[in-house]
């Protein structure tokens, strides 16, 4: 699987990222593109279950999500991590900044 | 291996490895992507492709990368083999996070040598996995 697929879709008050395939310098501006589109303007829930390998890109576009939601006042939350990206997260040292919940039943009710 | 196609025959081959742990393979698959997407970024994969070696030992996990010789990968990769890592840092102006993926090697890899040569580089890592 060379490319990623990145679909939108609403759950209550989030707006979630369902991602699929390999995120690299190949792959992560789809994941950029989408998550600029949402990212400080909803609260948005990345599901990563899919994720099947992640470079530092696609950390550093998470990172970036992260900060603009935080700015806005919104949330960013990653759903169900593949065993893969949470490695890649823990070895940047940024695990905290990352919410993450196990899966989309999990997200949090929002006021 | 041209461009992207390297991480998918990359990931098939690691999780080929019968004799890897679930977490070894993942740990390998983390470290091996990283380290193709700063080839590919910063260099270029030549058309002898590249060879990968993967070791187990008591002692830990051997990856290695041997891949033709290419002047601007050398030159990037000298931070490899620098200390200590500098922190990553993000770029306002690109919007880009700047020395993640070293990072990342760093914190998989206690280990990590670029050794540049005529014809062939190698990168090799030694992970511990316990």
């Amino acid at each position: 699987m060379t490319g990623i697929s990145v679909e939108a879709s609403e759950r209550g008050p989030w707006t979630v990222l369902s991602v699929h395939g390999p995120i690299n310098s190949y792959t992560f501006n789809e994941l950029q593109e989408k998550t600029m589109l949402h990212a400080g303007r909803v609260h948005m829930a990345a599901d990563l279950s899919g994720v099947s390998s992640m470079t530092s890109a696609g950390i550093g576009v998470l990172l970036a999500a992260v900060e603009d939601a935080e700015t806005a006042g919104k949330r960013f939350i990653i759903v169900a991590p593949s065993e893969v990206v949470r490695l890649a997260i823990e070895s940047t040292g940024f695990a905290d900044r990352f919410p993450t919940v196990p899966s989309l039943k999990e997200l949090p009710a929002l006021a | 291996m041209p461009g992207p196609l390297a991480f998918d025959e990359y990931d098939s081959f690691v999780r080929s490895l019968g004799f890897l742990s679930d977490r070894e393979m993942c740990t390998l698959v983390v470290a091996g992507d990283e380290i193709l997407d700063n080839l590919l970024t910063h260099g270029e994969i030549g058309p002898g492709g590249v060879v990968v070696l993967v070791r187990k030992r008591a002692s830990g996990l051997t990856l290695g990368f041997f891949v033709e010789s290419h002047p601007d990968f050398a030159a990037f990769a000298q931070m490899v083999n620098n200390e200590p890592v500098p922190p990553p840092r993000f770029s306002a102006d690109q919007r880009r996070w700047r020395g993640l993926g070293l990072t990342m090697c760093r914190t998989i890899a206690p280990s990590i040598q670029h050794r540049p040569g005529l014809l062939v580089d190698r990168i090799i890592m030694t992970i511990d996995v316990r």
